[in-house]
């Protein structure tokens, strides 16, 4: 009878624990307004790109064919029909921007997940085993950076094919070295100190060491890093539309409109 | 902790040395570097080892060595009954949970994105069976008996005062309740007065648990408090070795008289004579022949220069010195 209460206590507890720590989390947080700021603007794009068919007035590829070249509402000619206009071929811009979100999202997160976790991994390894091992990675890593990085991009999706997945592993490949290499610096700072020695008399083994007791130390500047190169990887995978190789479909992604042939972009001013 | 007789031998040390291999660049080639050569001690329960010396004498290489952070290039180290020197994976990993070691800085020795209850947690996750409740409930325990309240449990060491943290430190130490603790001057980086209640802990807690201290410090006035026995070093080597009374009375080696009359004393009537050495310690990649304290040494003389002196026993302590062998020291060097 009591082992059977303790089984259902044990849940219980653990989901006291984890409530605990996000209102913890919450009350930290709460306390910058700048975060909660930002937090509100991620929340809103996520619900425009996640509600994408019911927010956007128009479809993103039907196209108007009396309506070419529409001017935003607050210009000349321009009407509430098209809040921001359309493009050449009578498409209306702002649905088309949200729908792109969800690109855009969808690229980001994806990137970043990808160059994040293989770049702190490949970054402890590198802190970790000092030598020969360190020094294949680091040196692999210097190379890529010595390279511009739209012609790597352009390299690895000519090799790989067009689709929007290698794409995506050509930006996330681009952007790995800066993760290697913040989070080998950090890593190699970080495990001279006498709390990881501490660990490693406690008995920790490496996995441990890695991971629990050094990366939380190493995350800060690598938060950051992540949050510029998500932006990035955005605009890096709107820009590599130019030439032909990427995602061969309609919607663009918001970083996209930058790339319309020069002839339309001149006249419609909904994008940048 | 009470089933254990009191005196046992916990921990031998023999001819324990440790070299690293530095240098090496393009043009050069590679340098051993004597960090530790030649040092043999035995620990007992319930009392208090200290070795003294300045820094670059291989105090912290001996603390690393003990503690199982690093393998010893010669000789042997036997724990309780086993030599670790032999020991590989598992069983290593079981000797290793009996010495524990606490840092001298507070402030880099605590993990800052852990709370104090992970921290003091982490060994029992570790190597321990036991549910979050039992681990949580032996966290407590023992941050009752350092002196810390309850509600310290969910806090950062950001919050805490160095004192406070090596309390933290110590507790995370003992909660293996380990035969051996390691204390790499635990105490040095704290003020005066807390200090004193960080060793009188460390003294309640070695008759408490029956520790056997390592106790590593350059404060003599610190070790004739707490040590038991003492050892002095000299880069890499010892040079004094003995029980603290007949080595704080009558200290024999050169070396060790210049240390002890460097130590300030608070008594303005009390008239000594300050030993003042000339010179800097020597490279340790690159150590004088002979004895390796011959330059700075006022008694030096031609065999000195040539021939190392062997850790031989004079009236009660062991001496490595040519003109204590010889008697050639003035008698009287009172300090």
């Amino acid at each position: 009878m009591s082992s059977s209460d303790e089984a259902l206590k044990i849940p219980a507890a653990k989901r006291n624990v984890r409530a605990e720590r996000l209102r913890e989390f919450w009350h930290y947080f709460s306390e910058n307004n700048g975060a909660v700021a930002g937090l509100g603007i991620i929340v809103l794009l996520v619900l425009l790109a996640v509600f994408a068919d019911v927010v956007a007035p128009h479809s993103p590829i039907h196209q108007y064919r009396g309506h070419f070249l529409v001017p935003p509402v607050w210009m000349e000619g321009g009407s509430w029909d098209f809040i921001l206009g359309t493009d050449a071929v009578g498409r209306d811009m702002l649905s088309r921007l949200i729908h792109g979100a969800r690109y855009s999202l969808y690229v980001g997160t994806v990137v970043i997940t990808i160059a994040f976790s293989a770049g702190i991994t490949l970054g402890l390894i590198a802190g970790f085993f000092r030598g020969t091992v360190e020094t294949l990675i680091a040196r692999t890593m210097d190379i890529i950076l010595a390279f511009p990085a739209i012609l790597l991009a352009l390299v690895l999706v000519t090799i790989l094919g067009p689709s929007l997945t290698n794409a995506m592993i050509a930006v996330a490949v681009v952007v790995l070295p800066h993760f290697v290499r913040l989070t080998r610096a950090s890593v190699v700072s970080e495990s001279t100190r006498d709390y990881v020695t501490s660990a490693r008399v406690a008995g920790a083994r490496l996995p441990r060491l890695m991971f629990v007791t050094v990366l939380p130390n190493c995350m800060a500047p690598l938060i950051v890093q992540a949050t510029l190169s998500f932006s990035n990887a955005i605009l890096g995978r709107g820009r590599r539309r130019v030439p032909g190789p990427g995602a061969p479909t309609p919607p663009r992604r918001s970083g996209a409109p930058c790339c319309r042939t020069p002839a339309s972009s001149s006249p419609a001013p909904g994008g940048w | 902790m009470s089933g254990r007789p009191t005196g046992r031998r916990v921990l031998e040390a023999r001819d324990l040395a440790r070299h690293y291999k530095v240098g090496g660049g393009m043009f050069s080639g590679a340098a051993t570097l004597k960090a530790l050569d030649g040092v043999g001690f035995s620990l007992t329960a319930g009392k208090t080892l200290a070795v003294v010396g300045e820094s670059g004498c291989g105090k912290s290489t001996l603390a690393r060595l003990v503690t199982l952070i690093e393998r010893p290039t010669a000789g042997n180290l036997v724990l309780g009954d086993a030599d670790v020197t032999e020991a590989k994976g598992e069983t290593q990993r079981k000797l290793r949970q009996s010495v524990q070691i606490v840092f001298q800085d507070p402030y880099g020795s605590l993990n800052p994105r852990q709370k104090i209850g992970t921290i003091l947690e982490e060994p029992l996750l570790i190597n321990r069976k036991m549910s979050a409740a039992e681990r949580r409930e032996a966290a407590e325990a023992m941050m009752a008996r350092v002196g810390l309240r309850p509600e310290h449990y969910e806090r950062y060491p950001h919050m805490f005062s160095g004192g406070q943290r090596q309390r933290i430190a110590i507790a995370r130490a003992l909660m293996l309740n380990p035969d051996i603790v390691v204390l790499d001057e635990p105490v040095s980086a704290l003020d005066v007065s807390i200090q004193a209640q960080v060793l009188n802990l460390l003294a309640d807690l070695q008759e408490e648990f029956d520790l056997a201290y390592l106790f590593i410090s350059h404060d003599l006035s610190v070790v004739r408090h707490i040590a038991d026995e003492v050892i002095v070093m000299y880069l890499g080597r010892p040079v004094e070795q003995g029980p603290r009374d007949a080595v704080f009375a009558r200290p024999r080696h050169p070396y060790t008289q210049a240390l002890l009359s460097a130590t300030p004393k608070a008594d303005p009537t009390q008239k000594r004579q300050r030993i003042k050495l000339s010179g800097e310690l020597p490279s340790p990649l690159n150590p004088p022949g002979g004895c390796a304290f011959n330059p700075r040494c006022p008694y030096a003389n031609e065999r000195c220069r040539t021939e190392r002196p062997a850790m031989l026993a004079a009236e009660g302590v062991t001496v490595a010195c040519h003109a204590v062998e010889e008697g050639r020291l003035p008698e009287e060097t009172a300090v």
